[in-house]
């Protein structure tokens, strides 16, 4: 066995041994559990934020205090009422009673981007279902995401949680990483990362997880309140540089308002860069071998993101707009990027602007999240139906938006599920109920219909299905009285 | 000792069982293992282990550890016997089914 193998092992036999105590704990000392982290994840959210910024270098490390306190309080609230142990529903009328069981250890995969924030969420969420967690973080996340670990562990432990319910790895590498993720005894991978990554732990043959990149579309309607829509556009995009793959990627308006959006823009520190400065900032944020964002760009400010360009930008510059004629491979511009740096577009009207959404959305963000503004509720519904996303914002910044609690009633989340579109088996806010396995007892509760109706009536081929459907809505004849 | 009820050894045998009762938390297993070492140390031969588990409730992960250690050192033999429905879980959930004789 090679080293990341033999240390694969000595992981998950702990996590093992946690898993076979933790599944004797009911819900009452589960959530004694949960609270404890919860509050030692906020006590310690400054540290934890300055210690993220400080090792990765991204972001804005007030804005990650303020991801901390989202990631222990608001999940810790939107969870802490949730049935996660025993019997969690009874139907006396169906027969059916439905019984949680925890899933098992899993791998918790943390991004570079959000690192304390993500380490807390995976964990409480996970230990509510009852579930071990090794974190694996990204290496340029390594000793800030054990720093959270460390915490929450003490705290558990404290509160009466199994030895090795919270692992983590010191030494980030490819080799352990995938050594971990294809183990036996890992029941699920739940990572967060880039599409190589989440494409690795689809392929483990361990049930995954996996939540990639996003490609914000923002549609300022031309029925919005544009002051507004603009005010939220930069507080979402510029919050923690841009980190969070729920941010706004592209703005799209219509002519009728295009002079106002970018009026209202520039009045609040958002700089229109010209052709030859698109291009300059275009080398710099995309990688012109893969087309994907530079990572030394992610999570910069604009200042900095002009600097590493070679432009010059007015000092009060927060926020960088690229005018952009299309979307696609051709404009670098029109993909995933995780700074302050948006790209603009005009179209004459709400059917081209529609369109390019459209193009936006399925330019690398299929399944993610899609924003709009407007004050027209059939063009609201229009932009939903049409959107490929799990989440479809509306008159709210896309970053706080899409991960709940703040702005809207979803589930808090660090983990977006991004359906098929985004090889993912949910749409959903990931959350601890995405993390037990639900056994049903199932009581006899007989379908009359399908017990008095002999057998012989479908083996007969003379009896068509209009007989067999009945010729009102197909749902059942005479048997249902 | 709350959590273990005594060691019987039955020379003629050469097995050494050991019952345990109640819930056998991080500070108990800790206790039963010391206790259970300084027993099969003090016996002039190898001999069988066996741990009856009939009135256990709670298994906490340290002692499944002092479980596989002593499956592994026990020269003459390990064997976990009486368990019940719930405990017999816990074991089979920590994948030790496989490696030890549980009954």
């Amino acid at each position: 066995m090679s080293d990341a193998e033999v240390m694969a092992e000595e992981l998950l036999a702990r996590a093992s041994l946690a898993a076979a105590e933790f599944n004797q704990l009911d819900q009452a000392a589960v959530d004694r559990i949960v609270e404890a982290v919860a509050r030692a994840a906020l006590e310690n959210r400054i540290t934890l934020a300055r210690l993220a910024w400080e090792e990765t270098g991204k972001g804005v490390w007030q804005h990650k205090v303020l991801k901390n306190v989202v990631a222990a309080l608001l999940v810790y609230r939107d969870i802490r009422h949730e049935k996660t142990a025993g019997v969690i529903s009874e139907d006396a009328e169906t027969g059916i009673i439905e019984i949680a069981q925890p899933l098992g250890p899993i791998l918790g995969i943390i991004p570079v981007t959000n690192p304390t924030s993500t380490v807390i969420f995976k964990i409480l969420i996970s230990l509510k279902a009852r579930n071990p967690i090794i974190i694996s973080p990204h290496r340029a996340a390594v000793e800030c995401c054990a720093a959270a670990a460390r915490v929450c562990s003490a705290a558990a432990l404290a509160a009466g949680a199994p030895e090795g319910c919270i692992q983590w790895i010191t030494e980030s590498s490819r080799e352990l990483t995938h050594a971990l993720m294809s183990h036996p005894r890992l029941a699920l991978v739940l990572a967060t990362g880039g599409p190589g990554l989440v494409r690795a732990a689809y392929s483990s043959g361990t049930p995954a997880i996996g939540v990639g990149s996003g490609n914000v579309p923002v549609f300022v309607e031309k029925s919005a309140d544009i002051a507004f829509a603009v005010e939220n556009i930069i507080l979402s995009k510029t919050f923690d540089n841009g980190t969070i793959c729920a941010s706004e990627q592209a703005v799209v308006v219509e002519e009728e308002t295009a002079a106002r959006v970018r009026s209202e823009f520039e009045r609040r520190g958002g700089y229109f860069l010209d052709p030859e400065q698109t291009v300059r900032v275009a080398a710099a944020a995309v990688r012109a071998d893969t087309g994907l964002m530079n990572p030394a760009i992610v999570g910069q400010s604009a200042a900095r993101i002009a600097e590493m360009a070679g432009i010059d930008v007015p000092a009060g510059t927060v926020l960088l707009l690229a005018p952009q004629e299309e979307a696609g491979e051709e404009y670098p511009l029109s993909g995933e990027i995780l700074a302050p740096l948006l790209a603009f577009y005009v179209r004459p009207d709400f059917s081209a602007a529609l369109k390019l959404c459209i193009d936006l959305n399925y330019r690398g963000g299929v399944g993610h999240t899609a924003s709009i503004y407007s004050e027209n509720e059939s063009r609201i519904r229009e932009f939903a139906e049409l959107m490929n996303a799990g989440r479809i914002v509306v008159n709210t910044p896309s970053s706080q938006g899409a991960v709940g609690g703040m702005f809207n009633r979803l589930p808090v989340s660090f983990t977006l599920g991004c359906g098929a579109g985004g090889k993912n088996i949910t749409t959903e806010n990931i959350t601890a109920r995405n993390l037990i396995n639900i056994k049903r007892v199932c009581r006899r509760r007989e379908n009359r219909e399908w017990v008095e109706t002999p057998a012989e009536k479908y083996l007969n081929g003379a009896v068509g299905a209009d007989e067999i459907m009945g010729s009102g809505n197909g749902e059942g004849g005479e048997a249902d009285g | 000792m709350d959590n273990i009820v005594r060691c019987e050894f039955d020379a003629e045998a050469g097995v050494l069982t050991c019952f345990f009762r109640g819930r056998l938390d991080a500070p108990a297993s800790e206790a039963a293992a010391a206790a259970v070492a300084a027993r099969i140390e003090a016996l002039a031969s190898p001999a069988r282990v066996v741990f009856d588990l009939g009135e256990v409730v709670y298994i906490a992960s340290a002692f499944l550890r002092f479980c596989l250690l002593t499956g592994s050192s026990a020269a003459a033999g390990f064997a976990i016997v009486n368990t019940s429905p719930f405990t017999k879980k816990v074991f089979t959930v920590a994948g030790f089914d496989r490696v030890l004789d549980i009954s």
